[in-house]
């Protein structure tokens, strides 16, 4: 069994005179939770599409290793007349996999619907419409989710809820999700695509993007006197920039870290201001993604 | 929960069928209703509106039903058709069965439970219009009725057969419901020229009227040619959305 489950090479979509992927190369490892991060408009809905087999691409190929694949759009509907178990036993009696009947109670109990299964769609809420779509995809116990946005536009908790729900997963199924909110990206991802414009601008693990883009930099908190301190740090050789932020907080970007752990408190020590603390910076996936995007 | 299953729901939680029902037991009501009392109606009016209007005989009762069943009754079974086949209308519900069942899968259970809806209600409102023309006028020959009813019921077949054949063109419900009707309209003008009328679907629709006035049955040709035309339409269909992105 190879390793890679999902693979696309050169792969491309065009509406018209649109490019919505640009011959993208994409590898997504068998277990792996796989975030495929980009602004709104990058062409991940239009990926996933094409993994799913809903879209035809218009150049270039995809290989997905298993038929056992579950899809979530990103704003899941049913029809308004089903009740919540029935749209989950509905999904389980259509993968046609021998899936026991009890996996629809299951399930409805894993998304928090147990007490809404015998209500009618209609009056769901839009989380409750997510972790029922969520439901009615994990039932069939597929080797591969595809999920568009899983947790877009919805409230702190509902979003809690459904990333529960996908770190759950983690190590049963290979999940490939699409996101424009990187902390959900961070949060629970093993590896990482960037994809903007139709291109993937970075692809690997998440510790690896983060180590590849991680900035040198300190953050010194001062009483007062950031501007004295940023003219003393400035003709120092190891300084690359230094950026002030009012009048007592200081961002020191550095090109020789082992120096600047010798030389900088002894450089704020020389200035005769009060410093309240050194701080290493630390690189979010934001940063990260803007970098890489810019 | 199983495909057909979600079709009879359908057709039962949103009140469909009893829309059917309603109208074509209507329908079959108001049909010998106004073959027997048209006339007396007209004479409320003067000697000049009961001129305007031909004599009623025992027949009228169901010509009159096939009369608004054609225009009434086919727009509604046309929306209800199309309400069913036209299951690409909302993406996310299309992302739901088209990840999880053939396009064939999907289709023919909304396909045959729309087409029997329809001629099941079709044939619900001719019992009542047979009876109420037997209890008002006069019983006509039950035989010739039954017979152009199912043939009539074959045409519907046919007219769902074309919605969704629109259904894989279009994706809005009302859109298609519409094109769909106007399609069976510029169908029906074809009989104009005469050799292609024995052809054609539309030949199905008067079967009954003739019928039951002892007219001859020579409706095989329009028979065959409807159902080569079902069974070609239901394939271009299904082939039609499978090439469909969504």
């Amino acid at each position: 069994m190879s390793s890679v489950i999902v693979s696309s090479a050169g792969l491309t979509k065009r509406y018209g005179d649109v490019t919505a992927l640009d011959r993208v190369d994409l590898e997504v490892t068998r277990g792996s939770v796989y975030g495929l991060v980009g602004p709104n408009g990058a062409g991940k809905t239009t990926m996933l599409g094409v993994l799913a087999g809903l879209r035809t691409a218009t150049a270039g190929s995809t290989a997905v290793e298993t038929a056992s694949i579950g899809v979530l759009p990103d704003t899941p509907q049913f029809d308004r007349w089903l009740t919540g178990r029935e749209v989950v036993a509905l999904s389980r009696n259509l993968a046609g996999d021998p899936v026991p009947p009890s996996a629809v109670d299951d399930v409805l109990e894993t998304a928090g619907l147990t007490d809404a299964a015998g209500r009618r769609v209609k009056g769901y809420s839009r989380g409750m419409l997510q972790r029922l779509g969520l439901a009615s995809v994990i039932v069939t116990e597929p080797d591969l989710l595809l999920l568009d946005e899983p947790a877009a536009a919805l409230d702190p908790a509902g979003r809690r809820e459904v990333l529960d729900l996908i770190l759950a997963l983690r190590g049963k199924s290979t999940v490939l999700f699409s996101s424009h909110i990187l902390d959900d990206v961070q949060e629970v991802c093993d590896d990482i695509g960037i994809l903007t414009r139709g291109q993937i601008m970075y692809q690997g693990s998440l510790e690896g993007l983060l180590n590849r883009f991680v900035l040198d930099t300190f953050v010194v908190k001062l009483r007062s006197g950031a501007e004295d301190v940023e003219q003393a740090l400035a003709s120092e050789p190891w300084v690359k920039n230094v950026l002030v932020e009012g009048d007592k907080k200081v961002v020191v970007d550095v090109a020789d870290v082992a120096t600047a752990e010798l030389r900088l408190v002894q450089v704020l020590a020389a200035t005769g201001h009060r410093v309240v603390s050194v701080t290493k910076g630390t690189t979010s996936l934001e940063d990260v993604f803007l970098e890489v995007t810019r | 929960m199983s495909l057909w299953r979600l079709e009879w729901l359908r057709l039962w939680r949103t009140q469909r069928l009893m829309i059917l029902l309603a109208v074509f037991g209507a329908l079959g009501l108001l049909g010998p209703l106004t073959a027997r009392y048209l006339p007396d109606l007209m004479e409320s009016f003067g000697e000049e509106a009961v001129g305007a209007v031909p004599p009623m005989t025992p027949p009228d009762g169901i010509t009159q039903y096939m009369g608004n069943a054609i225009q009434i009754g086919m727009l509604a079974v046309a929306f209800i058709g199309a309400a069913a086949l036209v299951f690409d209308a909302k993406p996310e519900i299309a992302v739901f069965l088209r990840t999880r069942a053939s396009i064939r899968d999907i289709f023919v259970p909304r396909f045959a439970v729309a087409a029997a809806a329809s001629a099941a209600t079709f044939g619900f409102g001719m019992v009542i219009a047979y009876v109420g023309t037997g209890v008002l006028l006069e019983w006509l020959d039950l035989w010739a009725v039954i017979v152009g009813s199912v043939l009539f019921m074959l045409y519907l077949v046919f007219a769902i057969a074309l919605v969704g054949v629109v259904a894989s063109i279009l994706r809005s419900v009302p859109g298609v419901a519409l094109v769909s009707v106007g399609a069976l309209i510029i169908l029906g003008l074809l009989s104009i020229v005469g050799a292609l009328a024995p052809w054609l679907p539309g030949a199905l629709v008067g079967a009954i009227d003739s019928l039951i006035r002892g007219g001859e049955f020579e409706y095989w040709r329009s028979i065959v040619a409807t159902l080569i035309l079902i069974a070609a339409m239901v394939p271009f269909a299904i082939r039609r959305l499978e090439a469909r992105e969504v």
